[in-house]
């Protein structure tokens, strides 16, 4: 790690939400005005993911009384309290720009259904099986030890 | 002393108390050893010459390395005066770290800023250029006329025109420090500073922040 890298690692978040591009999410964010501080929740799809490190942002549109309007947060910023992914959906473009030219229907995302095996469960099984499969092999080069 | 030589690493953001978004450049001070105090007496004037930074045995001559070996310095990689400047005593020979900063202080940085090579005058002193349609031909970012007529007869001396720009000793002041980090020896600062990453840019202490 260079020495920026060993900064911007200061000012992260620990565990960072999980979002990806075509989420539709609910975004706190915590707005202070004079001494009250309140929390705002804006709703929308996540439209771009942008930069890396503490400089990654993400750009969430959504439909405001017929009229398309799209925020930029910084992911990191202590401001964006807590961000709630609500669906998540099929995308196969990296930045959905092309939402912006489309309305009502066609702006819809086809929704990537939970059921099945999803990418994260997987990885788990797999885990579990290679974790038994070398708790064996310890336990087999431990008999030969203790044998010989 | 307040004045520091260190190595612009390179630019990023923080995030403050309230959650502004900061913009940051990272200055790492090199190991900066005041050697020498000059005085008005002695030499004419007042100033602390400072080896900053390493350089490698094999790229330092034999005069220059005589003068580290009666100083017993490691061969550096700049050898510069602080005019002005008073260094104590017992602060020769030793490093000079971070600690005379704090955040909140304003500086001023000084660097080389990055050659551009001949440039046009556009680029180099923001003129406007000309229109890219109704009859422009050849010319889009020329700078029109460079004078008059038979009188005078000569083009005024200092008109800008287009030659060779960058690479030049840019000051910045009032620069606020943000943090500074006495382990590593690192201050940030806010906003840019003259010149490229990995070059040497010298800080200097011109307002102390309040307690």
């Amino acid at each position: 790690m260079n020495l920026v890298q060993q900064i911007e690692a200061q000012y992260e978040k620990e565990k960072p939400p999980e979002i990806h591009v075509g989420d539709t999410v609910k975004v706190h964010i915590k707005i202070v005005e004079g001494e009250k501080e309140r929390v705002q929740i804006v709703e929308g799809v996540i439209l771009r993911i942008c930069g890396g490190g503490v400089r990654k942002t993400f750009t969430v549109r959504k439909i405001s009384f017929g009229v398309g309007v799209e925020r930029i947060f910084p992911l990191h910023s202590p401001r964006v309290e807590k961000i709630e992914v609500v669906k998540r959906a099929k995308v196969r473009q990296a930045k959905l720009y092309y939402l912006r030219e489309l309305k009502g229907k066609a702006a819809r995302l086809k929704e990537l259904k939970k059921t099945g095996t999803s990418p994260s469960k997987k990885k788990k099984k797999a885990t579990k099986k290679t974790a038994a499969k070398k708790a064996a092999v310890k336990k087999a080069i431990a008999n030969k030890t203790s044998k010989s | 002393m307040n004045t520091l030589l260190g190595k612009k690493v390179g630019m990023t953001q923080i995030f403050s108390e309230k959650g502004d978004c900061v913009p940051v450049t990272v200055v790492a001070m090199e190991s900066c050893i005041p050697v020498l105090q000059k005085t008005q007496e002695k030499d004419g004037y007042n100033a602390v010459l400072v080896a900053c930074g390493e350089r490698k045995p094999k790229r330092t001559n034999k005069p220059l390395q005589g003068f580290y070996d009666k100083h017993k310095l490691k061969p550096a990689r700049q050898l510069t005066e602080f005019r002005d400047e008073t260094a104590e005593e017992d602060q020769l020979g030793k490093p000079l770290d971070t600690g005379m900063f704090s955040a909140g202080d304003l500086v001023s940085v000084v660097g080389t800023s990055k050659g551009k090579g001949f440039a046009g005058v556009m680029k180099r002193h923001n003129f406007k250029g000309k229109n890219s349609s109704h009859g422009t031909h050849e010319s889009f970012r020329g700078g029109g006329s460079i004078g008059m007529h038979t009188y005078p007869g000569r083009v005024f001396k200092g008109k800008k025109m287009p030659g060779r720009m960058g690479g030049d000793r840019i000051q910045v002041k009032n620069l606020q420090v943000v943090q500074v980090d006495a382990d590593k020896n690192i201050l940030l600062i806010k906003g840019a500073v003259p010149g490229a990453r990995g070059g040497m840019v010298r800080v200097t202490q011109i307002h102390k922040a309040k307690e």
